[in-house]
């Protein structure tokens, strides 16, 4: 018996149908790629199971062949398009696209948002995500918005205060908007230090220059290498010209 | 990249009664999964200038071993200086490193079928689509669109770390 057979035999006994055909790995005669359309049971769980499929694929391989199988899922597919449609009708200034991925139970939806998507609108989003994938019994699911405008985090903003340190925050804002963070004003940059000096991350002198407490400097941690702290401080003051 | 994959797929529509739809078909698949590989690789590299040279096939693994500590490493940072929405972005950077994986294993192998496995033809289904191994072109034109989002997704929580 050809390999194949072997592993249509095998797939065949545990209730497995293949989707298309077996496909051969050219440079390597044991190993095959199978195609399985997967579905979901009233529990959202998948048919057949990652353990299920993980142990036919260990009896095929004492068998001396090597499968990989390829899930695919049409069920969750035509679900996605739907979604897709209902939020770019209900949505069109709002999101250019969005996807749908569910690994074990965890259903999440992503956006790809055109324009800035505020508080009250995500709320009405996610009421109409939610009432449409119940129709298909998916009661939890979270939403990602892939692209929020570029702020700098708190943690960008700390590791700049220490290359920099001690530094005033016109330098700050300097040195942010040169690796492409938007800063909105000095006004968002006050508040966020002030954040920032208030959870006990950075110490104000008082010549209005900003240093990393310890506690910041403990938190922030640090790496080896190319892209450690001390090289990139050094750096730094070498073009401050001190 | 996806120009040309996009291209291709037109043509073997046009020529679906003679015998190159079929390789124009294949070829279209081809172009789309190497449009992926180009993104993914782009972000990837931008993580560690190392992986630059990162051969395909290695690309689920490193994605779900080594990408996924580092983020899990950036999560622990923006946690100790209480940083939550980094907290927020590092966990979806994670899922979205999961997703890339389980798309390049799909869409390689269906590369696979397309340039190795000429026992299984392209279907012409009629309705301006055609479909290879059950997988649909629309699927495959996808491909590059779901690994633009989910890298972008990882690189933009990546300079909020600081490297």
């Amino acid at each position: 018996m050809d390999k194949q057979s072997i592993i249509e035999l095998v797939l065949k006994e545990h209730g497995i149908s293949t989707s298309g055909r077996l496909a051969e790995d050219i440079f390597d005669d044991k190993h095959f790629y199978v195609f399985i359309d997967v579905f979901r049971n009233s529990d959202n769980l998948q048919v057949p199971s990652n353990k299920k499929l993980n142990e036919i694929k260990g009896h095929i391989a004492d068998l001396g062949i090597n499968v990989e199988f390829i899930l695919t899922d049409s069920t969750k597919r035509s679900i996605e398009d739907g979604l897709r449609a209902s939020m770019l009708h209900s949505f069109p200034e709002n999101i250019r696209n969005s996807f749908l991925t569910i690994s074990g139970t965890a259903a999440r939806v992503w956006l790809v948002p055109k324009a800035a998507i505020n508080d009250d609108l995500l709320k009405e989003i996610n009421q109409k995500i939610g009432i449409y994938l119940a129709v298909f019994d998916i009661n939890h699911f979270s939403t990602e918005l892939t692209s929020a405008a570029n702020l700098p985090s708190r943690i960008m903003c700390l590791s700049v205060i220490r290359n920099n340190s001690p530094t005033s925050m016109e330098t700050i804002i300097d040195a942010l908007r040169r690796r492409h963070f938007t800063v909105p004003s000095e006004d968002w940059m006050s508040r966020m230090l002030d954040v920032l000096r208030r959870s006990g991350m950075i110490i104000r002198s008082k010549g209005g220059m900003y240093s990393l407490s310890l506690a910041g400097l403990k938190a922030l941690g640090t790496s080896k290498g190319r892209r450690s702290p001390d090289i990139i401080r050094i750096l730094a003051l070498a073009r401050s010209g001190e | 990249m996806e120009v040309v994959a996009h291209h291709l797929q037109l043509e073997a529509l046009r020529r679906a009664m003679q015998q190159e739809g079929d390789q124009f078909g294949r070829s279209s698949y081809n172009r789309y999964y190497y449009a992926t590989f180009l993104r993914v690789r782009t972000m990837i590299s931008a993580l560690d200038a190392k992986w630059s040279q990162l051969p395909h096939a290695d690309y689920p693994m490193t994605l779900r071993g080594a990408v996924k500590k580092k983020l899990q490493e950036g999560r622990k940072r923006a946690l100790k200086v209480g940083d939550h929405e980094i907290v927020a972005a590092c966990a979806r950077a994670i899922s979205a490193a999961s997703e890339i994986a389980n798309l390049m294993e799909s869409a390689s192998a269906t590369r696979v079928v397309a340039d190795y496995n000429p026992q299984i033809p392209i279907t012409f289904l009629g309705n301006g689509r055609f479909s290879l191994n059950n997988i649909n072109i629309t699927e495959a034109h996808d491909w590059p669109v779901r690994a633009d989002t989910w890298s972008s997704v990882i690189e933009k929580t990546w300079v909020q770390l600081g490297g």
